[in-house]
């Protein structure tokens, strides 16, 4: 098991390292210079080559890389062109709004669409199956932001029950998390649906039976645990599109999160933000992927060795 | 790494065989859903052709005093902030909306494909190193590579297209590395190679026509997403920016009227979701026509 988790960590860490190096490119790949977008079209030249200085911008390019990864590794992903305040700092404040609106977002999904999945597996064809099968296209079906927009005009606009952005009280989460769950919740309630039924023809099921297992332990035990592989590679890869989904959220219902500051930052030019929110994106969608690896190993005794 | 997206890649490979001997395809068109599907998308790539000729008015249009109008008999579907007719909009922006999610869909495609076929058939070290990258990257939310472009390019309906086009580059790669691998072997290809063909020859006559059709499949598949991820960008300022009326960027706009005339949001807002419900449909019949055990 350890073997495992090990052989994954080494195996990911030279994507981090490109996404690392990709991201760091940008304040050198894009166009203008980040000493004069900071101190204006009015700066001095000498105050510019004293800010090239200070940003280390007249170092060769690998010992500035170097720099930025020894930073990043300490906490420092540099001060913002706008504010000049550390982007590290603001993004940890971020990152925590991020998953809270994350957290509620799988949650809700998690808790609709698994049980209603593993329910129309074993009643397949019933009305039940049939209306959720619709229910689940549209769903797929639908933008994020047109939802958010819906929810916002019903329930803040007309009904007022909740607010219509922000984070300001309790029930704030409320919108913008049901905005999000729903396309992972109809990928989800698809995934447990096809893997459940595939489950219910194996072998090992009806030797489960055959030896005189109730029905529920039969379902509980066996179906369902063989069921869950397939249903956790789909959780990992849809953490991806999450959370490409909580960006447009946060941008739906100015939720203070990561998505925000990123896409602020990037109409704004403010290269240091934009550099560690994709920093900070990557990061936890390769720490996403190898924990889903894991519990791989956990769920599938026979990976554990391979 | 095995992956949903693996699995659907060689469902998609295994089948496709099968598929063509037995003229599953009759069965497509049995499928009501799937045919809805289609025609709600060649009706609106009608509209999008045919916008010019077809579109009451000039979309670029300006009547103020007409302005957050709801619809009438002069503006089928009312009037957006600045007194333009929405329905020749919504004409026009089918041409942006649909042309740019199938652009991005093409470019995925292809550039997927041509190095799926190199380092299936050419690498050795190369597969190795490229499809480690290629897993990890599988997943990779595309935002973070629109965001990438955007900040190099600027904003922009082009951004857009070219970034969804590389987020979705490295499935592609694995399904036609795949397949290449599986016709490498095959006899015809050694049959060839001793006759003397040449490796583009080869590529050319012998593999790439195994590679169409399955990626054509994935393709239909992904439609759908591309058409949302789209005009998500645009409705968060990173795609098509107004004037331009693309669906999303036109939601943007019709977004700050909303407690005044939400139907300028309504608008827009179902059309994306029809477009959407249509492609994800016709990708649907094509899932059902090429997995046998659900047919009855």
């Amino acid at each position: 098991m350890i073997a495992l988790v090990w052989r994954r960590v080494l195996s990911s860490l030279p994507l981090l390292l490109g996404v690392s190096f990709a991201a760091f490119l940008i304040l050198h790949l894009s166009p203008g210079d980040p000493a004069r977008l900071m101190l204006g079209e009015n700066a001095t030249p000498s105050a510019i080559s004293a800010l090239h200085r200070q940003l280390g911008l007249d170092q060769p390019l690998q010992v500035q890389f170097g720099l930025f990864v020894w930073n990043a590794l300490h906490g420092n992903l540099g001060y913002s062109f706008r504010t000049y305040q550390p982007v590290a700092a603001e993004l940890w404040l971020r990152a925590v709004a991020t998953a809270e609106l994350s957290a509620v977002a799988f949650g809700l999904s998690l808790l609709a669409g698994v049980p209603l999945g593993v329910l129309t597996a074993l009643r397949r064809n019933s009305w039940v199956d049939y209306v959720l099968r619709v229910v689940t296209l549209v769903s797929l079906s639908t933008p994020v932001f047109w939802l958010g927009i819906v929810l916002i005009f019903v329930f803040a606009v007309k009904l007022h029950w909740v607010p219509s952005s922000g984070a300001g009280t309790p029930t704030a989460i409320i919108l913008p998390g049901l905005a999000l769950s729903t396309y992972t919740f109809g990928i989800l309630f698809r995934m447990t649906r096809t893997a459940v039924t595939d489950v219910l023809h194996e072998d090992f099921l009806r030797t489960a039976y055959a030896k005189g297992l109730r029905r529920r332990t039969v379902i509980a035990r066996h179906a369902l645990r063989n069921a869950f592989i397939p249903i956790l590679t789909v959780l990992g890869l849809q953490f991806g599109s999450l959370m490409s989904g909580a960006v447009v959220t946060e941008t739906v219902f100015a939720w203070p999160g990561v998505g925000l500051y990123m896409v602020r930052g990037l109409f704004a030019r403010d290269y240091p933000v934009i550099r560690g929110c994709i920093l900070l994106f990557a990061v936890s969608f390769l720490l996403i992927n190898l924990l889903v690896d894991i519990l791989y190993g956990y769920l599938d005794p026979r990976l554990r060795y391979g | 790494m095995d992956s949903p997206q693996a699995g659907r890649i060689q469902a998609v490979t295994r089948v496709w065989t099968t598929l063509v001997q037995s003229r599953r395809h009759k069965h497509w068109f049995r499928n009501g859903g799937s045919l809805a599907g289609f025609t709600i998308i060649v009706l609106m790539l009608a509209c999008a052709v045919a916008a010019p000729w077809i579109a009451p008015y000039d979309p670029t249009n300006m009547a103020l005093t007409e302005r957050a109008q709801g619809p009438s008999w002069n503006h089928p579907l009312g009037t957006d902030g600045l007194g333009r007719d929405l329905l020749s909009r919504m004409l026009l922006g089918a041409r942006y909306t649909l042309g740019g999610a199938l652009a991005s869909v093409v470019l995925g495609a292809t550039a997927g494909s041509c190095v799926g076929v190199a380092v299936g058939y050419l690498g050795n070290a190369t597969d190795n190193v490229v499809m480690r990258i290629v897993d990890g990257m599988l997943a990779f939310p595309y935002i973070v590579v629109a965001v990438f472009l955007v900040a190099l390019l600027g904003p922009g309906l082009s951004s857009a297209v070219v970034a969804m086009g590389i987020a979705s580059v490295p499935a592609y790669i694995r399904l036609v590395r795949g397949i290449v691998l599986g016709v490498r072997g095959q006899e015809y290809v050694h049959g060839a190679v001793a006759a003397g063909a040449t490796v583009p020859r080869i590529i050319w006559r012998y593999v790439l026509p195994n590679v169409i059709s399955p990626v054509v499949v994935y393709a239909s598949l992904d439609a759908a997403s591309a058409l949302i991820r789209l005009s998500s960008l645009s409705f968060i300022g990173m795609g098509a920016q107004p004037p331009m009326p693309e669906w999303g960027a036109m939601m943007s706009t019709a977004v700050e009227w909303l407690t005044v005339d939400p139907y300028m949001s309504i608008v827009p807002g179902v059309a994306i979701v029809l477009a959407a419900v249509a492609f994800n449909l016709v990708a649907e019949g094509v899932r059902d026509m090429l997995d046998p055990r659900l047919m009855k």
